[in-house]
């Protein structure tokens, strides 16, 4: 799933492992979801959001 | 976290949980298919199979398909993603397995000195050292497993 996670978080200056230590999971799963080789839970987007300060729509929408 | 009894066995991230469980699930599949082969040559072949050796083949083939899929699927060394990280962790498995193989062939030869052992201490210090062998195999193979997954994914 594409996804703009890596883009807001470079955007906001974070790293890798600061939004894994955020929303609890390690830095590989972080590393898998922005490369859209693994489709977290809805739990694990929301927190992602939260962490990122952003809406499930601006990280996770696809628009063609 | 998913509402099941097995909870317990699960890790706390949700890509290795997930994982885990389809590694479960697979195993459980191997094993049914394992088991109706099995009524259906003893139905045939009664003496075929020993069933005492039929059971411990299934349980250790379980077990060990789980653990080698885990071993193969690089989740194991999540947070190794440096070279340096990679070498300190490679330092720590090699003193794990040798410091395994010590204690157990020091334990061994005390067990053997004081006439508690029932085999003979090669046989002992073999299995120990093969033991010690696949400790430091499995965990060297997760680890560059991990490795080179992570490093396609570090930013």
């Amino acid at each position: 799933m594409k996804n703009k996670v890596k883009f807001t978080r470079m955007e906001q200056k974070m790293t890798q492992e600061q939004l894994a230590r955020q929303v609890k999971v390690t830095r590989q799963t972080i590393g898998l979801i922005e490369k859209g080789e693994y489709n977290p839970t809805l739990q694990l987007c929301v927190a992602i959001a939260k962490a990122l300060g952003k809406t499930l729509d601006e990280l996770f929408w696809e628009v063609d | 976290m998913e509402k099941t009894w097995i909870r317990f066995l699960l890790p706390d991230d949700e890509y290795k949980r997930r994982n885990m469980l389809v590694y479960f699930a697979e195993a459980a599949i191997l094993q049914l298919i394992a088991i109706i082969v099995l009524l259906v040559t003893s139905r045939f072949k009664p003496s075929l199979i020993d069933s005492e050796i039929a059971l411990l083949c299934l349980l250790f083939g379980t077990i060990a398909y789980i653990w080698i899929r885990y071993i193969l699927s690089g989740m194991e060394f999540a947070e190794i993603m440096t070279e340096k990280a990679y070498r300190r962790e490679r330092k720590v498995i090699v003193i794990k397995s040798t410091s395994f193989l010590l204690i157990m062939c020091v334990s061994m030869l005390s067990f053997y000195a004081f006439g508690t052992m029932a085999v003979p201490l090669i046989e002992g210090i073999i299995v120990t050292f093969i033991a010690a062998l696949l400790l430091f195999l499995t965990n060297y193979v997760s680890l560059k497993r991990s490795y080179q997954k992570n490093r396609e994914l570090i930013d």
